[in-house]
């Protein structure tokens, strides 16, 4: 079977798995509507565009920790080995972050239609934001896919993946706020043009690194 | 501890370089031209790093000693 | 013997640096030391200068003082018509009343043989704009552009620590030569599965993590003198912090595994991401437009200019960083050495 149909039925196979076990969907979407809600006690309503912006990335940073943890972290070594035998490593990455990226894309969208109701939505660019939010999650999705994969080698532990994760994705998240603030202040595309670049370039550049290295990760 | 006693004595002496008398231009002219607080920024930086590299050689030295000694038991 | 001459090479570039970096004066410059807002077309003014590395009074003869105003691109010398120095170091310029033409600004320009011409851009301004008058206009002829010795640029901000652009600068790329070297043993150990290049990645990437430590240190003390601040919201500190976090990492994942198979093959993995994130943190993003940096060469503009490294500083500059990086590759073959000879040692 070539990578693209073992990838497809491997994605398949996770939301198969999603359907039986559903805490994992929904434990991560209550943690961003809980959190999101933290933040409206905290502080009703948020003027600044700055803190608005920011917060809901940081929000959304530890909602893909949390989500992202679940993609090797939850597999347990059994099942592990035996996708190992059968599959593709390429394909088991592939099909992992293309769910994982699913789950951010909706977490990202609900989460922000949420954020917007409770604690307002003063963007004045909405295209240019839903683009930021589309790049910004995808590639947490992404890089948090290959970091769980690395955790998943070494004990697997929550810390341990904070710890190697949050450096990783710090310049992408950067660039993803840098973007969204643009959007909320409605400065239009050709300010934010080069910080888009640099975070589609960055997404393209965590694929490849983890499309060409994974398998060497996979092998025990 | 000796880390944290070689730490203390760059300090020591860093600070103790703010004590020195300029030399050709007169004091207020040096407080308006940062003169003397830039230079000093310059000594401190060199001491760091001096302090730096001291630190790594004497873990290094740490390092070459017990691999002397495991040597040494084991050639017993 | 034939083996060791780079560590020569490497004590006399540092010894070159040491001596040329702190022995080079800096250059001779020149201050306000009064209010630089002047009335425009009213009254005389007096301007009191401060020198640094002046001589203003051995060269009396030939000291010379004038502003200059711009008038569509072209420049309007105003000549000082008296002026007092006190010593080498200070001297008080008095003016005839100016009118304002083009720009509010004017340029001071002050010259004597000795020191060349010293100059201030937009060294006082007018809050008047009134045009009229004929200002006392004057030609300027000068015997040397500039004084002869050789000397570090005078830059406001920075006057002597300029000399840490030979210290702190190198340490970064020290710690990025090593973090190279690094990266290339780990794809060559994704090759070959070989730990001889394991070991030579993680003993570069624990010397580059010192580099980078000092680096951030002495850039916090540098800062405060001539930023004011220890540490500010600069892009290229917060991410060269966030790249050592990154290396820290990095080192906590290699305490995790115990397998050394499996420990050198993820940290080399991870050590990957590491690196193409430190090329994108400190050489992609702080070229952008709109981020806030106090490095030359960032926010836009482009790097190491003739005006950031004028050529008295570059070739010092250019042997500082040759040797630091040499000093850090023998720093990590001492401690490469060291490793080998425990292994060859525990595996008898």
């Amino acid at each position: 079977m070539s990578v693209s149909s073992q990838t497809f039925s491997l994605l398949k196979r996770e939301f198969l798995q999603e359907q039986r076990q559903k805490y994992a969907f929904f434990g991560v979407l209550l943690f961003l509507v809980s959190t999101i809600f933290i933040a409206k006690f905290s502080f009703h309503t948020i003027k600044s565009i700055p803190v608005w912006n920011s917060l809901y990335w940081v929000i959304l940073l530890f909602a893909a920790v949390t989500g992202a943890a679940k993609s090797f972290g939850a597999e347990s070594k059994g099942r592990l080995l035996y996708l190992y035998t059968i599959a593709d490593p390429k394909a088991v990455l592939l099909s992992k972050m293309l769910y994982n990226v699913l789950l951010m894309l909706v977490l990202g969208f609900t989460g922000m239609i949420f954020y917007s109701f409770l604690i307002g939505f003063p963007v004045q660019d909405t295209p240019m934001f839903l683009v930021a939010l589309f790049l910004g999650s995808t590639g947490l999705a992404c890089a948090f896919t290959m970091i769980s994969a690395i955790a998943s080698k070494a004990g697997n532990n929550f810390t341990l993946m904070a710890i190697l994760g949050f450096p990783v994705v710090l310049p992408l998240l950067l660039a993803a706020i840098k973007v969204s603030k643009y959007a909320a202040d409605g400065l239009g595309w050709a300010v934010s043009m080069d910080y888009m670049l640099v975070l589609g370039m960055m997404n393209l550049v965590i694929i490849a690194l983890a499309y060409l290295l994974f398998p060497y990760l996979w092998r025990d | 501890m000796k880390k944290f006693l070689s730490l203390l004595l760059i300090i020591v002496f860093a600070s103790s370089l703010n004590a020195q008398p300029a030399q050709t231009l007169d004091e207020k002219l040096f407080q308006s031209l940062h003169g003397h607080a830039s230079l000093n920024a310059v000594i401190v930086v060199m001491s760091i790093i001096l302090a730096g590299i001291f630190i790594t050689l004497w873990r290094i030295e740490r390092k070459v000693s017990r691999l002397e000694k495991d040597i040494q038991k084991d050639n017993k | 013997m034939k083996r060791n001459w780079w560590k020569f090479l490497c004590a006399a570039f540092l010894f070159f640096t040491l001596i040329f970096g702190l022995k080079t004066p800096v250059a001779p410059g020149i201050l306000l030391n009064c209010n630089s807002i002047i009335p425009a077309y009213s009254a005389p003014f007096k301007l009191e200068i401060l020198g640094y590395n002046t001589r203003f009074l051995q060269q009396k003869n030939s000291f010379r003082a004038w502003l200059i105003n711009w008038d569509k691109n072209k420049p309007v010398h105003i000549c000082a018509n008296s002026f007092s120095v006190k010593d080498d170091t200070h001297a008080e310029l008095s003016f005839q009343p100016v009118s304002v033409l083009d720009s509010m600004f004017f340029d001071l320009a002050v010259y004597n043989d000795a020191d060349g011409k010293l100059y201030m851009d937009h060294a006082i301004y007018s809050t008047d704009t009134i045009r009229g008058g004929m200002d006392p206009m004057c030609n300027v002829t000068i015997k040397n552009e500039k004084q002869d010795h050789f000397a570090f640029p005078f830059r406001t901000v920075l006057y002597e620590s300029i000399r840490n652009l030979f210290f702190h600068v190198p340490m970064w790329f020290s710690m990025i030569a090593l973090l190279s070297w690094a990266l290339w043993n780990n794809l060559v150990f994704l090759r070959k599965f070989d730990m001889k290049n394991d070991q030579r990645a993680n003993t570069a990437i624990t010397t580059a993590v010192t580099f980078g430590v000092l680096g951030l240190i002495t850039g916090s003390i540098w800062a405060r003198i001539t930023w004011l601040e220890w540490w500010g919201d600069d892009v290229k500190l917060n991410g060269t912090a966030i790249t050592m976090l990154a290396y820290l990492a990095y080192l906590v994942l290699r305490n995790a595994i115990d397998d050394e198979q499996k420990r050198a093959r993820v940290t080399a993995i991870y050590s990957i991401f590491a690196y193409v994130m430190m090329i994108v943190l400190i050489g992609v993003l702080p070229r952008l437009q709109g981020t806030d940096s106090l490095h030359p060469g960032n926010g836009g503009n482009p790097g190491f200019n003739q005006y950031d490294l004028d050529n008295t500083l570059r070739p010092v500059f250019y042997i500082a960083v040759a040797g630091w990086i040499m000093l850090g590759f023998w720093i990590y073959s001492l401690k490469l050495r060291i490793q080998n000879i425990k292994l060859h040692h525990n595996s008898q």
